[in-house]
């Protein structure tokens, strides 16, 4: 089942590169998260870790590692349902 | 971006240093070439490696790092840069006793290797930014990415073979959009993904992998091969495998910058040929400069630059209405501090009060009070600063201000500019208007505005420019009008959006929507066409757009009324962090309606005629226009009374300035308020 989602995920992925939505949606979704403060927040989390486990020993990797989830869990609602539609949009468009 | 700047602390986010962006165009063979005394780091790198002069030049890895640990943060990378080990390099011996200077030391090949490869990866992925930010007119996506498309990136040799043989072709051709898009985009070579998971390319190879899923990282831990070192396709920066982090190095940086400054070169060259780009000229000091440079220079403080302005309600109290006049001038004055182009040009000298004309002949000058202005603020001191000879000096100079009572901050904001171009331009102080000024209001916040009145009778189109220094907006009660785009993005199957959040959406209008609404065609009655044959009063519609934006944009927002009984508009007007201005400029503007009228003709599709904003509507060839906001000044109270606050971003944080006190924000708040002037500042590539 994950592998026919990863296909599937990719084929997307290719369509949307192809026909340059991609880029447009990655700029749109940069600005919503921009300006709903989700970069703020993100920054702050990030200053968090680091200061919790000290600029010396911590990594980028388990940075990465700890901040993702909650990056992604703390993405508005809104912004998500705006990106999805966009893309439901933009793959329709290019059907037609 | 310069050794200096590391030793002695003062980075470009200080936006001090003015020239060192430009300097980074030297490669690794030329290094070799610098004089030894040259070299900016070399000053600090010598005083480090005194400590250990006595040292045998041995090859552990802490030697190399202390003695290069100016220039690079990875101890790997220099241990490859000047080989120690002097298997490969025959003359690092000679040079070992000589280390003192580590300009002196020729770089290992194998490090020349890695800076080449690094640069066909730089230019790659530049194009490959450019071609993905649909700024770009085709040509030079193809001047620059099929150029230089890089042997290690392209995973077929045949490929590359096609596509330089294409190349002659192409160049004479009228190039296809698609055939820019059928260059292979880089992936995972083990997933596939295409940039979902933070693609980096080893740096020894050709070897390009993701990071999410950690085939980087597997392919730069095997064993079989002594790769270590890979270059992150988004930001360029380096990843050590060893240091399990990402690295930072002089050469790198160099190399990176260099590409940058190439980079704008071809944009600007390709965008708009007749515009002359000023070439760049680089700096680094003589060993006098140096040596003056170190003794003078002081680290770089905490929090150097913020200061409170204090009220001086305390010291003019007979002056009934000074508090008020107190926090509209201390705002202003908090944006001019913070602006940063205002800021290099006065920190940088340009200005000095001590050699001012006008200030020796013991006349007022607004500029010299700016200097006084600066050199307080980045005195050190941390007590509220009373500005109260730049106060007195703007009662003198300008009366209309002195007199009245209910000043206004853009009012304020507006004579200051004026008074400081008229004291500096003292050439060309004759022509205020139209001419092409050079004095630092000018360069930083003059733009330009066309508006197009096409007759409907004739179609004659009569063209005026008319030079602006800030933009006013109207906030007009926002009617269904603006709202229906909004709903209909959230309309449709979006099962998550709930009725609440729409709401929320509702009430607010944004600053884009203020300026699509400034911005819109308008119709004239009455109009008189300036064209011979066509005489009669007529119906025209005026098109207003920006033909030249101002590298500081200044937006009011016209929250007084002054009609009538007068009133304050108290809608709150959400602004973006970052704006792009691409859709207002005049060359964005004829762009979209040549394809919109091409469109109609063909077949007119019902959502891409869509509104000015809109992200479908961009032309593929429209150069961007992005802004930063960096300064935001609020109104709180009524018309008559009430009091002004500023919110001022310094080093990449938020801080609201409140007459003396000065406090941490953060960016939500700063978006939240109740906003009557913002600033932004353009977005080059190179900015801070």
């Amino acid at each position: 089942m994950s592998q026919q989602a990863n296909t599937f995920k990719s084929i997307v992925d290719q369509k949307l590169i192809k026909s340059g939505e991609k880029d447009k949606l990655k700029e749109l979704l940069r600005t919503r998260l921009v300006e709903s403060g989700w970069r703020d927040d993100l920054k702050a989390l990030c200053k968090e870790v680091i200061q919790a486990k000290g600029i010396e020993t911590l990594t980028v990797e388990e940075l990465v590692q700890e901040i993702t989830p909650k990056g992604r869990a703390m993405v508005p609602d809104t912004v998500r349902a705006e990106v999805l539609q966009r893309i439901r949009r933009a793959l329709v468009d290019q059907n037609d | 971006m310069s050794g200096l700047g590391l030793g002695a602390g003062l980075g470009m986010g200080a936006g001090i240093g003015t020239g060192t962006a430009s300097s980074g165009v030297v490669g690794p063979s030329q290094k070799a070439k610098l004089p030894i005394a040259v070299s900016p780091y070399a000053l600090f790198a010598d005083s480090i490696s005194n400590s250990i002069s006595n040292s045998t030049g041995s090859s552990t890895l802490t030697n190399s790092t202390q003695r290069f640990g100016a220039s690079c943060t990875c101890p790997h990378l220099a241990l490859l840069k000047y080989d120690f080990n002097t298997d490969t390099n025959p003359n690092s011996d000679s040079t070992v006793p000589n280390a003192s200077n580590p300009a002196a030391v020729a770089l290992s090949r194998s490090a020349t290797i890695l800076l080449d490869r690094y640069r066909d990866l730089v230019r790659s992925l530049l194009g490959n930014c450019a071609r993905g930010a649909s700024f770009f007119t085709t040509l030079a996506v193809n001047v620059i990415v099929i150029g230089h498309f890089p042997l290690h990136v392209s995973t077929n040799a045949n490929a590359e073979v096609d596509s330089s043989k294409k190349r002659k072709k192409l160049s004479q051709l009228e190039v296809d959009i698609g055939w820019v898009q059928a260059i292979p985009l880089p992936f995972c070579k083990i997933c596939a993904d295409t940039g979902l998971g933070r693609l980096h390319a080893c740096l020894h190879c050709s070897f390009v992998g993701c990071f999410k899923h950690k085939h980087i990282n597997a392919h730069l831990l095997d064993q079989n091969n002594p790769h270590f070192l890979a270059v992150d396709f988004h930001h360029a920066a380096i990843y050590c495998v060893k240091c399990k982090d990402y690295i930072w190095d002089l050469d790198f940086e160099r190399i990176l910058s260099g590409e940058r400054v190439r980079m704008d070169a071809l944009i600007s060259k390709i965008k708009d040929s007749s515009v002359r780009r000023s070439k760049t000229v680089e700096w680094s000091p003589t060993l006098d400069e140096a040596l003056k440079i170190q003794k003078f220079s002081v680290p770089l403080r905490h929090c150097s630059g913020l200061r409170g302005l204090s009220n001086m309600g305390s010291t003019l109290a007979d002056v009934c209405y000074v508090v008020f006049i107190q926090c509209f001038m201390n705002v202003v004055l908090q944006t001019f501090i913070h602006n940063p182009l205002l800021r290099a040009h006065f920190l940088s000298d340009k200005h000095n009060q001590d050699l001012c004309p006008l200030k020796i002949a013991g006349k007022i000058c607004m500029a010299c009070e700016m200097d006084t202005l600066f050199t307080n603020f980045y005195s050190g001191e941390v007590i509220p600063f009373s500005p109260s000879n730049f106060l007195y000096a703007t009662w003198m100079s300008n009366t209309a201000l002195a007199h009245y009572a209910q000043q206004d901050a853009h009012e304020f904001f507006i004579a200051v500019l004026n008074e400081i171009h008229s004291n500096c331009a003292s050439g060309s102080i004759g022509g205020k208007e139209n001419t092409n000024c050079r004095c630092v209001i000018h360069q930083v916040f003059q733009g330009y505005l066309q508006s197009d009145v096409t007759c409907s009778q004739c179609r004659n189109v009569t063209t005026t420019k008319d030079p602006i220094l800030d933009l006013s907006l109207n906030i007009k009660s926002s009617g269904p009008g603006v709202n229906s785009k909004k709903k209909s993005i959230g309309s449709g199957s979006t099962p998550n959006l709930t009725a609440a959040t729409l709401n929320d959406t509702d009430f607010s209008c944004t600053l884009v929507d203020c300026l699509e609404r400034n911005f819109a065609a308008e119709t004239l009655t009455h109009y008189q066409c300036g064209n011979p044959g066509c005489a009669k009063s007529s119906e025209s519609v005026k098109h207003v757009t920006i033909k030249n934006l101002p590298p500081v944009l200044s937006i009011q927002l016209k929250r007084f009324e002054h009609s009538g009984q007068g009133s304050k508009v108290d809608t709150h007007v959400r602004i973006p962090s970052e704006l792009d201005m691409t859709p207002f400029t005049t060359h964005s503007v004829q762009a979209r309606m040549e394809k919109n009228s091409s469109l109609v003709a063909a077949k007119s599709k019902p959502g891409v005629s869509g509104s000015i904003g809109s992200y479908d509507v961009l032309n593929d060839s429209v150069p961007e226009h992005r802004y930063s906001l960096f300064a935001v000044i609020n109104h709180q109270g009524s018309l008559e009374t009430g009091h002004y606050t500023a919110y001022v971003k310094s080093r990449g944080d938020w801080f609201l300035f409140d007459d003396h006190t000065v406090t941490l924000a953060t960016q939500k708040e700063v978006l939240a308020s109740k906003v009557y002037m913002c600033y932004y500042f353009s977005d080059g590539q190179h900015t801070i």
